[in-house]
């Protein structure tokens, strides 16, 4: 089992690699330093919330509902921001935008739980939910200007590279993901929560009859999610300097192809820190740099399309064969039922 | 539901059928309640003839789409390219048809138009058979990654606009009248007959209900689980493509951006319907009034002047909601099932 693991990170990695030089070939802009900058900084958005639904694939669910989490949390924040002119430290509207966020998210948890109903569908309504109950109260007016505190955040940066005529910056909102990324590897690694989230994905009925509290740590997963949600958004408006009601709805898609890109099995139980970064780096890539080999931008929806199509082909093939190789009767595992249950 | 032998179904009248079925009693009492609800909100406006006759053009096209979403959630699945199915399809038609005019004339185009569209979305659904049944992967990404194709395809062919320059002929479908009935409508309940006879009667409903009760025990008992996991998902795309066809004609034109907010709507009507998530439960009759409870809820709000948001965050709170009164309901039967099975141990030990 470790070795498959290994396997298909080196893989993904080989991929990642491969993808790159193939574009860099195409067009050298591709390897400089400049645009590796400005993929890495494209990537802090998608990365934390990537790295947050890992969790929740993990354990066998999935979410849908977190843009719509990041863009509530967003928009409030700003709005309220806007309307108190608030001048204090930038870290308070982060912080507050991370707590509607989780709030979000345990609604979503305890809908899941309390009621055992399906992940997918029910994020698909929080979803609709949460959006159409903020705009409809507050409307979708763009807030064209963010407060003081957090531009002066947005244009704060660790350092600037210049190659050509180009420039790009690594922002200090990189500082989030990091963070993302330490405490989803700690939780994964390092404690019993985590070990009891493989568990629990790798098959629900032993883990309850392990005595797992399996109720409290999925909701603890949603809750999660909905935390990185918020944050996603509050550092997404912070980096494009205003606050787009509309901008992050729709990117679940990209996120979940990501994360399952990385190796993390969609059933459950199955996932790596590393496997997601490398998965992330693929669709960050595309989508970044179709333009650069001179695919149109109206065939991009498409690529991204067959990209999640072929990589989660080549894995869930690997795996139907190996089960069908081990006990070709007895083990007809059709993921079709694990693929939505919460 | 699959188990139950045909004669006892065919003697039933419609009132035994719907009070036989609890959750189908209460989805009845809910279709009615939103009758009337939207009759006394706004009496002046939806109890008229030209509300009803505009119901009946708008219903049919997500009634279709959300009995292939539920074809795909008996097997315990889900399909969320439906929409996308069906609007490549109408895309790569309508090139056609407007190349096709000049020379053959509209008549023949659109009846060629209509061919290609069935044809392109039975192709569709059979290569989202295909990745769920032979490379196994799981249908919701599989059918979420070719939902990004088939858009992408479409937005690909048309640089993301509309097609226009049809045929006239075309509109027939989605805006005329047969004998005086809407022709979309005489498609839909065709469709809803063809699908009640084809599930509760037929060898394809037994297969798919005993599929999705238990995949490996129809291994067992002899069926071929993939190729029936391609049929469905075929079957599917040929409704997705009807259902193109109808909201593609209705307003003359095909884009790839069509029925967006379509998906969470069919999702939303299976649910409500009482289709069951995890596969194996769902009748075409809950579908059926499912539809027309979101279609009556619909026509209100808009005769309310309701914002655009306003309805998707009820559609979202009607989805929950459907689905924790779904788990009352449940539990309620369980509970009424134990109670009645200790009554009769216990009637058992008396005697």
């Amino acid at each position: 089992m470790k070795k498959l693991f290994k396997t298909y990170e080196t893989f993904v990695a080989l991929t990642v690699i491969l993808l790159c030089l193939a574009i860099g070939l195409r067009n050298p802009v591709f390897f400089t330093a400049s645009n590796f900058v400005d993929l890495l900084r494209n990537s802090i958005v998608d990365g934390i919330m990537a790295f947050a639904l890992m969790l929740g694939i993990i354990i066998g669910g999935i979410d849908v509902s977190f843009p719509a989490i990041a863009v509530v949390s967003m928009y409030l924040t700003n709005k309220v921001l806007e309307a108190t002119s608030y001048n204090g430290p930038a870290i308070i509207p982060i912080l507050a935008a991370t707590l509607i966020g989780t709030l979000l998210g345990f609604v979503n948890g305890m809908l899941i739980t309390k009621f055992e109903l399906p992940a997918f569908i029910v994020t698909l309504g929080t979803s609709s939910l949460f959006d159409g109950l903020l705009v409809w109260l507050i409307g979708s007016k763009p807030v064209n200007r963010l407060v003081a505190p957090l531009e002066a955040f947005g244009k704060s940066e660790f350092f600037r590279v210049q190659s050509g005529d180009t420039s790009a910056s690594l922002p200090y909102t990189f500082t989030f993901l990091v963070i993302i990324i330490v405490v989803v590897w700690f939780i994964l690694n390092k404690t019993m929560l985590g070990r009891m989230i493989y568990a629990i994905g790798g098959d629900r009925v032993s883990a309850e009859r392990a005595g797992f509290p399996v109720k409290k740590i999925t909701v603890f997963v949603y809750t999660f999610i909905g935390m990185a949600g918020g944050l996603a958004g509050i550092v997404h408006s912070i980096q494009a300097r205003m606050c787009i009601p509309t901008d992050l709805m729709g990117c679940e898609m990209i996120i979940i192809a990501a994360v399952v890109l990385g190796g993390t099995k969609i059933s459950g139980g199955r996932g790596t820190v590393l496997g997601t970064a490398l998965g992330l780096a693929i669709i960050v890539v595309a989508q970044n740099s179709l333009i650069l080999v001179g695919i149109p931008s109206t065939w991009q929806r498409f690529v991204l399309g067959l990209i999640i199509v072929a990589g989660t082909g080549v894995s869930a093939y690997q795996a139907l064969r190996a089960s069908r190789k081990i006990a070709p009767v007895m083990t007809d595992d059709h993921p079709e039922g694990g693929a939505i249950n919460g | 539901m699959a188990k139950q032998p045909e004669n006892s179904l065919k003697n039933k009248t419609l009132k035994e059928r719907l009070l036989g079925d609890p959750n189908m009693t209460r989805l009845f009492f809910i279709m009615v309640g939103a009758f009337v609800l939207m009759s006394v909100l706004v009496p002046k406006k939806f109890l008229t003839l030209d509300n009803f006759r505009s119901m009946m053009f708008q219903f049919p096209e997500i009634g279709i789409y959300a009995v292939a979403v539920m074809l795909a959630m008996l097997l315990g699945g889900i399909d969320l390219s439906v929409v996308g199915i069906g609007n490549l399809s109408c895309i790569l038609s309508a090139l056609l048809m407007i190349k096709l005019t000049p020379s053959i004339g509209g008549g023949a185009a659109v009846l060629v138009g209509i061919l290609v569209t069935l044809v392109v979305g039975c192709i569709c659904g059979i290569f989202n058979g295909i990745l769920i049944a032979k490379v196994g992967i799981p249908a919701m990404l599989a059918t979420l990654g070719t939902m990004e194709i088939y858009s992408g395809l479409g937005v690909a062919l048309t640089k993301g606009a509309a097609v226009f320059g049809l045929p006239d002929q075309y509109a027939f479908i989605g805006a005329g009248y047969l004998l005086g009935i809407p022709v979309p409508l005489i498609i839909f309940v065709v469709v809803m007959v063809v699908f009640t006879i084809a599930l509760q009667r037929k060898k394809f409903g037994l297969e798919l209900y005993l599929m999705g009760t238990n995949a490996k025990a129809a291994r067992f008992a002899g069926i071929n689980t993939d190729a029936t996991i391609i049929k469905t998902h075929m079957v599917g795309g040929l409704l997705s493509a009807v259902a193109g066809i109808i909201l593609s004609s209705r307003v003359v034109s095909a884009k790839a951006s069509y029925g967006s907010s379509y998906i969470l709507q069919c999702l939303l009507v299976a649910i409500l319907g009482g289709v069951s998530p995890f596969g194996g439960f769902g009748k075409v009759t809950g579908v059926v009034m499912a539809i027309l409870t979101l279609q009556f809820l619909s026509s209100g709000f808009n005769m309310m002047r309701a914002d655009g948001y306003f309805k998707t965050f009820i559609w979202g709170a009607v989805l929950i909601a459907a689905m924790i009164m779904n788990y009352y309901g449940n539990k309620f039967a369980e509970k009424k099932k134990k109670k009645e099975m200790a009554a009769s141990a216990a009637q058992e030990k008396a005697e």
